[in-house]
Parts: C-alpha cells; sequence; structure tokens
C-alpha cells in the first residue's frame, strides 16, 4: 500500500508536464484496473513526442501494472529497460526492487542475475549503495549465486558475506557461501574448509523460523541438512578405519540425512547417500534397507542407476557371490540397452529445440516401454528431476501462460501492446527453447556417460567377484547351493516402536525404514 | 559429493578383502551353518520339489521394519462412551450405553473403570433394565410356560473395572491414503451388577416388579468379566472401538423372595455383550 501510494505521489508530480494519457492511467492504476493502465501506460510509450518524464512515469508504471496483474516476465522486460538505462531514471532503485520481486516470482536463475550484472557497474555502484540496504544485499545475493554459477568463486563469496541475518536471502547466501568453501564446481586442488561449511549450512537452516511453510525455504533447509551430512561423510570418509572422529563424523552425517523430512523433495538422494554411509560404517543391512525403500513403487519415477552398484558391493562384503553376479547381470541388462539408445539419439545431432519436444514425447511413454526413437523412460523422469531443468521448464511454462493472458484478454488483445507482448513472448520461447535443449543435450550427455561409467563398474565389481570365487575354489571351498533361512526377529528397543516383516508388499508408511539382517558368508 | 561417492565406489572394492577377513574374525567360532538350513539330500520323487524349495530359500532376505508407533498412549488417559448389546439373549435382552475412563499405564497395559446403564422403551414410555426375549414372550404367551425365575433377572445398571493387555498390534491401509493403526486387546475384571425381577403378571402400562427386586431397590451382585476386543486409532486424539466382554454373574431366587416361583432356583448367567464407540485420548 505505501508503495502504491508513494508511487501515485511521484506520477502526481509528473502530472503538470503530462499528456493526459498519463492521467488516466494513473488514475486506472489507482483504480486497481491494472489492465487499463498498463495500456494507457504502453500508449504514452508509444506517443511520440512525449516528454522524458512521462516516458520515465510510463515505463515504470507498466512495469508495476505488470506485475500487479501477475505476468511477472512482461514486467521483467520494462524493469529491465529502467535498470539498464542508468541510475539517471527517476525510477531506477525501484526497477532494481521490482526486478528483484519478479525474478523471486519466477524463480529465474538467469535472466535476472544477468540484467543485475549488466546494471552492477562504476557508474551506477554509488547510485546502488545508497540504495535500501536490505535491497542491496538481495541483489548481492542474487549476483553472489550468479557469479557462483560462473566458476567466479571468490566474487561469489564477496557478495554472499554482505547480506546480514534478518535479510530475506540470508539463509539462501549462507547455504550458497557452504558449497562455495565446499569447493562444489571447483576443478582446481582447493582445500575444503570444512569447519566453515558446517557452520554456514548450520546458520542457513537455523535461519529459517521452525514454523516456515514456504516451499522453497523448506527445500532450502533440507538441502542445508544434505549438504551438513555430505560434509560430515566427506571428512569422515577421509580418516583411517577405527578412528573414533571417523566413527563419529558418519554417525552424525547419518542423523543428517535421517533430518531430511521423509516425503520432501530431497528425500531419496538423502536415502541414496545414507545407503553409502551406512555400508562405510559396515551397517550394510541399514544400507540395503535404504536401497529397498528406493525400490517401492513409491520412487517409480526415481533413477538412481549407482544403487545397483553399491548393492552388488554389500553382497561382495558378504562374499554372497550369487547374488553380486545376479545384480550385475541385471545391471548390464538394464543399463547396457539405455545407453545404447541415448548414444543413438546424442549421434542424431537434434537441433536445440527439438529436445524439448522430444523429452516431453518421452515422458508420456508408459512404465517398460522401449523405444528406440526416444529417451528411455527412467531418464526423462529423471531429468525433470533435476533442479536447474525443473526452474528452466517452469520459466517456459510462464512464458506460454503470459503469451496466452495476452491473446486472451479483452483489454490487451485487439491492442499493439499485446500483439507487441505476444510477439515478445513467442521470441523468449523461442529463445529459451535453444537454452533448454542446449542443457538437455548436455544433461542426456551427462547421464549416458554416468550409465555407461555404471556399466564399467558392474565389470570390474563382477572381475573381483570372479577372482574371490577362484580363491574359494582353490580353497576347495563351494559356491552356490546353500539356502538361506530368514533371520531371526531384530532386536526392538521398547514398546514405543513396532516391527513389521517385509512381505512384499511395500507400505507408505514403511518407506525409510526398512532393514536387513545380512549374514557373512565369507570364511577364514 | 558425486566425484567422491563415485570414487568410494572404487576405493572399497580395494577394502573388500580386509573387510572380509574382519567379518571372518567376527564370526570366529560360530558354527556358520547353525542358522541355515542344510539341503537334504533329495531322493529321485522328491527332486523338482526340493529344487524349488532351495531356489525359494536362497532367494530370501530377511526385510524387515522398526518403526515408532505413530500414535503413543503410555501415560494418556482415554474416554469411550460405547453403545452395548447382549449378544447371547436367552430369556432376556439388554440393550444400554456404557461410559469408560481408561489409564495406559504403558503402551500395551491398561486400567478401566466402566458405568454402565440398560434400558428400554416400552409402552409405558422408556425405563431402566433389560426385557424379555422373544423366546421368553414366545414362551409366555404360546406355551404358557414360564423358564425358571433366576433366568428372568435384568441389570438395569452395573459398575465395573478391568485391567487390559494388549498383545497384538496392526494396521490398514486404504489405498495409501489412509493408515489407521489397531491393537487387539484383552480385558479381565470385576463388576457390580444392579438386579431387577418383573412379576409374572403384567397388568397395566407401567412395568411391575416383584416386591423387593424393582429398579430403585439396588439390589446387586457382584460379576467376574473377561473381554476382548479391537481399539483403531486414526489420530492421536481420537480413535473407535469395538469389544465383546462376558459378565459371569452368579444368581439366585431364594425361597420366600418371589411369591409365584416354583421354589428356589440358581444360575451362573453368562451376560455377553457386543460394545461400539468412539475413543477419545488425551
Amino acid at each position: 500500500m505505501k508503495r502504491t501510494i508513494l508511487f501515485a505521489a511521484t506520477l502526481a508530480l509528473a502530472l503538470p508536464a503530462s499528456a493526459q494519457n498519463i492521467e488516466k492511467a494513473v488514475k486506472a492504476f489507482k483504480g486497481g484496473d491494472y489492465d487499463v493502465a498498463a495500456a494507457q501506460f504502453y500508449s504514452v510509450l508509444r506517443f511520440e513526442g512525449e516528454e522524458e518524464g512521462d516516458i520515465a512515469e510510463a515505463q515504470y508504471g507498466l512495469a508495476k501494472s505488470f506485475e500487479k496483474l501477475g505476468l511477472p516476465l512482461a514486467a521483467l522486460k520494462y524493469y529491465e529497460d529502467i535498470a539498464k538505462s542508468g541510475n539517471d531514471h527517476p525510477h531506477f532503485d525501484d526497477a532494481i526492487e521490482g526486478l528483484l520481486a519478479v525474478g523471486d516470482a519466477l524463480d529465474d536463475d538467469l535472466k535476472t542475475p544477468q540484467i543485475l550484472d549488466s546494471v552492477y557497474t562504476p557508474e551506477n555502484e554509488n547510485a546502488l549503495r545508497k540504495m535500501n540496504p536490505e535491497v542491496l544485499q538481495r541483489v548481492h545475493y542474487t549476483l553472489g549465486r550468479f557469479m557462483f554459477n560462473r566458476a567466479n568463486f571468490k566474487e561469489a563469496r564477496d557478495f554472499l558475506g554482505t547480506v546480514k541475518p534478518g535479510n530475506p536471502k540470508y539463509p539462501h547466501a549462507q547455504y550458497m557461501l557452504g558449497l562455495v568453501r565446499l569447493g562444489v564446481g571447483r576443478g582446481d586442488n582447493y582445500a575444503p574448509k570444512y569447519d566453515q561449511v558446517i557452520e554456514h549450512f548450520e546458520k542457513a537452516r537455523e535461519a529459517i523460523p521452525k514454523d516456515a511453510s514456504d516451499e522453497r525455504l523448506l527445500e532450502l533447509r533440507d538441502l542445508a541438512s544434505l549438504g551438513l551430512a555430505r560434509t560430515y561423510y566427506e571428512q569422515a570418509y577421509q580418516l583411517d578405519e577405527g578412528d573414533p572422529k571417523r566413527n563419529d563424523g558418519l554417525a552424525r552425517a547419518r542423523s543428517e540425512f535421517l533430518n531430511v523430512p521423509r516425503f520432501s523433495g530431497t528425500w531419496p538422494q538423502a536415502l541414496f547417500e545414507r545407503a553409502w554411509t551406512e555400508t562405510v560404517s559396515n551397517n550394510y543391512g541399514k544400507a540395503l534397507g535404504a536401497l529397498h525403500s528406493l525400490r517401492a513403487p513409491y520412487f517409480e519415477d526415481e533413477f538412481y542407476p549407482e544403487a545397483k552398484i553399491l548393492q552388488a558391493i554389500i553382497y561382495y562384503y558378504n562374499c554372497q557371490w550369487d547374488r553380486v553376479n545376479a545384480i550385475l547381470e541385471e545391471t548390464k541388462d538394464s543399463y547396457g540397452p539405455m545407453t545404447k539408445t541415448l548414444q543413438a539419439l546424442l549421434d542424431e545431432n537434434f537441433a536445440l529445440d527439438e529436445w524439448y519436444p522430444l523429452l516431453q514425447k518421452s515422458l508420456k511413454q508408459q512404465p517398460g516401454d522401449k523405444s528406440s526413437n526416444l529417451l528411455p523412460r527412467p531418464v526423462a523422469f529423471a531429468v525433470t528431476k533435476d533442479p536447474k531443468f525443473a526452474k528452466m521448464e517452469g520459466f517456459l511454462r510462464e512464458i506460454d501462460r503470459e503469451a496466452k493472458v495476452f491473446e486472451k484478454n479483452d483489454t490487451f488483445k485487439r491492442s499493439d501492446m499485446g500483439r507487441e507482448m505476444t510477439d515478445f513472448a513467442n521470441d523468449t520461447r523461442d529463445a529459451y527453447l535453444s537454452l533448454v535443449g542446449k542443457y538437455l543435450k548436455t544433461k542426456v550427455n551427462d547421464l549416458n556417460g554416468e550409465l555407461g561409467d555404471i556399466t564399467t563398474r558392474a565389470s570390474i565389481v563382477a572381475l573381483e567377484t570372479k577372482t574371490a570365487e577362484a580363491d574359494w575354489l582353490e580353497l576347495g571351498k563351494e559356491i552356490g547351493g546353500q539356502s538361506r533361512a530368514r533371520q531371526p526377529r531384530p532386536f526392538i528397543p521398547d514398546d514405543t516402536f513396532q516391527f513389521w516383516w517385509f512381505r512384499n508388499e511395500y507400505w507408505v508408511d514403511e518407506l525409510g525404514y526398512y532393514e536387513f539382517t545380512i549374514k557373512t558368508e565369507c570364511f577364514e | 559429493m558425486k566425484k567422491l561417492l563415485l570414487f568410494v565406489t572404487l576405493a572399497t572394492l580395494g577394502t573388500a578383502a580386509r573387510a572380509a577377513d574382519e567379518e571372518e574374525k567376527d564370526t570366529a567360532g560360530e558354527d556358520a551353518s547353525a542358522e541355515e538350513t542344510p539341503a537334504d539330500e533329495p531322493d529321485a520323487s522328491s527332486a523338482p520339489a526340493a529344487a524349488e524349495a532351495e531356489a525359494a530359500t536362497a532367494t530370501e532376505e530377511t526385510i524387515f521394519v522398526v518403526q515408532g508407533k505413530p500414535f503413543l498412549v503410555a501415560g494418556k488417559f482415554e474416554l469411550s462412551p460405547q453403545i452395548a448389546q447382549s449378544v447371547n439373549d436367552s430369556f432376556t435382552s439388554h440393550t444400554g450405553l456404557t461410559a469408560s475412563g481408561i489409564y495406559h499405564l504403558k503402551e500395551n497395559v491398561a486400567f478401566e473403570l466402566t458405568g454402565g446403564l440398560f434400558g428400554w422403551w416400552d409402552v409405558g414410555g422408556p425405563r431402566l433394565g433389560g426385557r424379555d426375549s422373544e423366546l421368553t414372550v414366545e414362551l409366555r404367551e404360546k406355551e404358557s410356560l414360564a423358564p425358571e425365575r433366576v433366568k428372568l433377572y435384568q441389570f438395569p445398571w452395573f459398575l465395573g473395572g478391568d485391567a487390559q493387555w494388549s498383545p497384538l498390534y496392526g494396521k490398514v491401509s486404504v489405498h495409501d491414503l489412509a493408515l489407521g493403526q489397531f491393537n487387539l486387546y484383552l480385558s479381565v475384571g470385576a463388576a457390580a451388577f444392579g438386579l431387577q425381577l418383573e412379576s409374572l403378571t403384567q397388568g397395566g402400562a407401567q412395568k411391575a416388579y416383584v416386591t423387593g427386586f424393582g429398579p430403585y431397590d439396588f439390589r446387586t451382585t457382584l460379576a467376574t468379566s473377561f473381554g476382548g476386543g479391537l481399539r483403531f486409532y486414526f489420530t492421536d486424539w481420537l480413535g473407535v472401538r469395538f469389544e465383546v466382554r462376558d459378565y459371569v454373574l452368579p444368581l439366585s431366587v431364594r425361597e420366600g423372595d418371589v411369591e409365584d416361583a416354583d421354589g428356589p432356583s440358581f444360575d451362573v448367567t453368562n451376560l455377553v455383550l457386543g460394545q461400539a464407540g468412539v475413543s477419545f485420548i488425551f
């Protein structure tokens, strides 16, 4: 409300020198008739000979009207124009704030940071530094993230370090600082600063209110827990077995993995990585249990090909060669054909804008469908789970939504503005589709490499298993043929716990709690 | 992390032999075959079946879940209003309302106090007590016969206490959308029952009772009770109960108690009540 009043007051100052259109536009805006206001502001911009002051007001009025109408992409276009015109523009500060707001609404990691980066110049620096500190810190967070994505880690750290507690972006900045200190994305021999990493992740988590309901904040809290778990794991894994600090680190990692709420977006990843932690801690039953959860129908669209390798390794440790061999065969049978299909698609040299439609077609396959012209279904779903792709797809959807609004809104559809904004949305879509295509192609290529790597590792485990089996035969030990009975019921802490056998039926409430009793078949 | 995990895959393979050695130490001294089922020497006729059985056991994994109970009741109170209906009606029938107060000492042990009123709506309006069963009415009206008087006792009210033990628990899922937890409990306890006895001759709209055996004469008898039921919890404060309880009552009609009786009569009556109600836990 306060912002609206200030805006109206600013416009009122311009009234004596304005044409009638701007007066009408302001009146419509004040009356909450934002589509009429937008059309009027647009006509001021189109009117040749309009005074500079009126044009500036109309630019801001148009951007603000679009923002009010829930058209953040359209608003972004006009906020960009204002911001790029420099700090002489009377609404430069407002435009920066507007950019941050619509960038947040779009969850935009690409366009908004680029605009802010182009605005953050020596010429504008003084004006930016005089801005409301809260807004400036949000600008710094956006730029810090942008720098991080461009592997400019020092600048990222400097920008992110300016975001103070109490700022809405403080938890995000602390999380990003944790990633910077951990050396994520670095190719050099950077030594992670584990203590600082832990401090940043903990600060990120603590800064999020316990009763927070914003989905992005909740996701950030889970990511911070996941980050802490990974950091403890990475530290502990480097220590020698038997070192109490190693055990302590692994226990902390396990505890942090368990902090990731069940059924949250990051839960499957936490389950999978906890399986590694349990394996390294020699808790093979718990590791197999975590992997067992991931095989439940609930996780049908999750793709963890490495889970098979881990499962094989656990049975290898326990000298259950038949199970190792069965899993490795299954791995090769599952992923070998997938790799061939992916390679064939990559060799097709699709145009960049063909990748997204290909993905959409691939997602329509039923489980078990195997078409050589489409991405394998599990791969297609794995791509959609990629956070960066999810953001890109969200942006594409927003482009389409706004194009439809300009095509269908009664005030807009017959006006020049409606046509221009529809064209803008379509042009943006075309450009963006190529960008999405480029990302998809890279992602598919990476997944193909990963699957190839899985097959290679399956071969290594198979080789190790054959060697171990040969050693057994040399020692006169029989391989296979032994029956395995169900192991006794495990220890149950007290009557606040329930015990259930798994009887080939997954219960959603049991996911994440499965455990195996595995008896080693190794001998002296 | 991903790089690290990939590294772990290969690195852990390198330590596999050592890990196996350690496992060997852990199991040293154990008879490795003690907990396994040795493959019996199959005869020719049973070979296919044995092979199938072996294949089944060879792939058997021991998979289980140990999870915290979603609703804990230890240390909590439960209030449970229920409707009750006698289910083994021979000569009398009882319908009523009961209210129970339960204290859960542990997750599977509880103590309960219950009070109940039985009543019926006759031509004369609502009243306390049971009623003659259809069999009794038929005997009286068509055969001019009447059961022993002791079998015609009715119970207007009761107060009881019992201890409950839940040896089994379970859960139900409705298309993975709703999950209910239940436990099966057994109970044993004692109760006091009010007694009333109708006159054989009923003259008007109001019920006539044997002198000294009316609903307000507060004749009582003691009983023991045995029962069992299912308790479903849908949230940590709400549930439903289904219960069957057998009250064993020693009853007698002594010489002189009733003028129109053929003689004294004695009986041990089982009043079996089917009950259903809701539970509020707090």
